[in-house]
């Protein structure tokens, strides 16, 4: 079954504050009429200062604010939002209306101006037929204008809203084979050793918690994002046991600086699946954080080299690299490197907060 | 039925221990902990069953099964793996996800003894290869098969191509190889090209040149090689 669905006039709004641009083109162009009217005036007829001055009235004055009252009535009928095919029958009939209604003006003042010589039937007819064009071209340079500013804003929008989207995708999260491998070691251990098991969660749960919440905060400092990697090393040896050794080296500044969430615990997690999970002796893995004038060097090692049959796992750092991109621009950096049997992760940060441009 | 635990994790093989020790009919008969351990203790025929990780140090599960010759019932554990999940799903594999449910654990091990006690009635113990099962892979999809359920053997370059319902994925063997492995008394090597599976066979068509042509079942059509066409007539009495 189908259904028709009628187009009906879209609920009209009160107009919003004109812009500038608006302001500019209503004097340029109803500045360029009234000198077009008095230039015609004063070559074909006898100058009389009333007719001037009724000139620069009506032209000048009535007609900008007849347009202006236009542009309300169109917004509180809602026709700035009807497509341009149902809006032109309406604007050009509201054109027709003023220029009426404008010539009609003009033709009585004329008459009441003593001894002037008023218009014969022909004169009238091209009166109202300037005033026609003069609201009619009012009408397209105004919807022309109109439709480019929309165009605009949406596509800032669209920019803005493209950006927040990304960010949401790309926030970090924990990685679904680690935690149900964790809630695997949790139900052993809660027959072998029910301390552990006890402790094995409260972890667990300050890393879901954080990973939860990393996208309400742009920035942590890096001893908080630290913490929650200890939690997570912690998790990890209970699974690998003496597999991992974990290792770090940190400036005594760098604790202070600020790193977004997730980003120093997602390179962690990934060295530990390369460098421990696929190796069957195990392996080390180690975090340095260096502060260099201005920025940040933060690099995670693991042993072995990369392997590239890994492939969907470059995900994870996938997302690294977009995140940084987005937060901080070209003014970070990210790379994966074999150093000597190690692969390391190396991201360098400008110190000053991130730029919250992203944030929209 | 004797049971191998393949998981790299001590925790992990200790809960499927742990929950296995309910089934009396399952004696554990070792643990393995990594890809290359899991083939060496495999390559045991006496082993029934195996529990299997996927994710494991230096190959996943699938790199284990692919490496056998032949393979035991398998029950694949995975913690969090969609594609082998989706995997799984599509061919009808057993596979249990971690943590364990034991009542799934349950009815995946009754389901494991139906099908060993009929592998075991109509196939009694013989060496041959084909009574055996082969794990199979073609991109995102694998199948664990009966050799005996593969319909046709074709060359593609240094490896054959096996043919079973609608599937032919590649096996990584050459046809030389594969029919020094197979039961003579089940499978036929037609020419060059292919190996039939006997039991498969539709019908024998005599070409004009003395040679024949095999209809299988799934309407395919093998021409068999002037010399092996010799060797057919006498294995067939005609």
């Amino acid at each position: 079954m189908s259904v028709m669905i009628q187009m009906k006039n879209p609920p009209g709004e009160p107009p919003p504050p004109p812009s500038r641009q608006y302001w500019i083109c209503q004097a340029a162009g109803w500045g360029s009429f009234v000198l077009y009217t008095l230039g015609f005036y004063v070559v074909f007829a006898t100058v009389r200062w009333e007719v001037l001055l009724s000139i620069v009235v009506i032209d000048g004055v009535l007609c900008p604010a007849l347009t202006h009252g236009l542009r309300s009535w169109m917004y509180r009928r809602g026709w700035v939002k009807l497509p341009a095919r149902s809006r032109l029958p309406r604007t050009i009939a509201a054109a027709c209306v003023l220029a009426i209604g404008v010539s009609t003006l003009v033709f009585v003042v004329a008459l009441l101006i003593p001894s002037n010589e008023g218009f014969d039937r022909v004169g009238a007819f091209w009166m109202f037929v300037t005033f026609l064009w003069a609201f009619n071209g009012w009408l397209m340079i105004y919807f022309a204008l109109h439709a480019r500013r929309q165009r605009d804003a949406r596509e800032l929008e669209l920019t803005l809203d493209a950006r927040n989207a990304q960010l949401d995708m790309l926030r970090a999260q924990v990685n679904p084979h680690f935690l149900f491998n964790c809630l695997n070691s949790v139900r052993a251990l809660i027959a072998e050793n029910p301390t552990r098991a006890a402790s094995m969660v409260t972890s667990l749960s300050d890393l879901l918690r954080y990973s939860l919440q990393s996208d309400r905060k742009h920035t942590v400092s890096l001893a908080e994002e630290l913490a929650i990697v200890d939690e997570y090393v912690s998790l990890e040896r209970v699974r690998f046991e003496d597999r991992l050794l974990f290792e770090r080296t940190l400036d005594p500044g760098s604790l202070e600086a600020r790193v977004p969430p997730m980003l120093v615990q997602t390179l962690v997690e990934n060295a530990v699946k390369h460098g421990v999970a696929a190796l069957s002796q195990g392996g080390v893995v180690r975090v340095r954080a260096a502060v260099d004038g201005r920025s940040m060097t933060i690099s995670v090692s693991n042993s072995g080299t990369m392997r590239r049959e890994y492939d969907e796992d470059g995900h994870g750092l996938r997302n690294t690299m977009a995140r940084l991109r987005l937060l901080y621009d070209h003014h970070a950096s990210f790379s994966l490197t074999d150093v000597s049997g190690e692969t390391v992760a190396t991201v360098t940060l400008p110190l000053e907060p991130a730029h919250e441009h992203a944030a929209g | 039925m004797n049971t191998l635990l393949v998981d790299d994790e001590r925790l992990a093989r200790q809960e499927l221990r742990r929950l296995l020790a309910d089934h009396a009919d399952i004696t554990i008969v070792g643990e393995a902990v990594n890809a290359d351990d899991a083939v060496t203790r495999l390559e045991d025929s006496s082993i029934d069953l195996v529990f299997l990780d996927i994710q494991m140090p230096g190959g996943s599960g699938f790199d284990v099964l692919e490496r056998l010759e032949r393979v035991p019932l398998v029950v694949f554990t995975t913690a969090f793996d969609e594609y082998a999940v989706r995997a799984f799903e599509v061919n009808a594999f057993d596979y249990l996800m971690k943590p364990v449910r034991p009542e799934r654990l349950a009815s995946v091990l009754d389901r494991t003894r139906t099908a060993l006690s009929t592998a075991r009635d109509t196939r009694p113990e013989r060496p041959s290869l084909s009574t055996g099962r082969v794990f199979l892979r073609d991109g995102e999809r694998c199948w664990i098969v009966l050799w005996s359920d593969i319909v046709l053997f074709e060359v593609e370059g240094n490896y054959a191509r096996a043919y079973f319902g609608s599937n032919r994925p590649l096996i990584r063997a050459s046809l030389n190889a594969l029919e020094a492995k197979l039961d003579p008394a089940l499978f036929f090597r037609a020419s060059r090209q292919h190996i039939v599976n006997l039991r498969f066979i539709e019908s024998v068509e005599t070409a004009p040149d003395d040679t024949y042509i095999i209809h299988l079942k799934n309407r395919s059509e093998v021409p068999v090689s002037r010399r092996q066409s010799r060797q057919l007539r006498e294995s067939l009495g005609l």
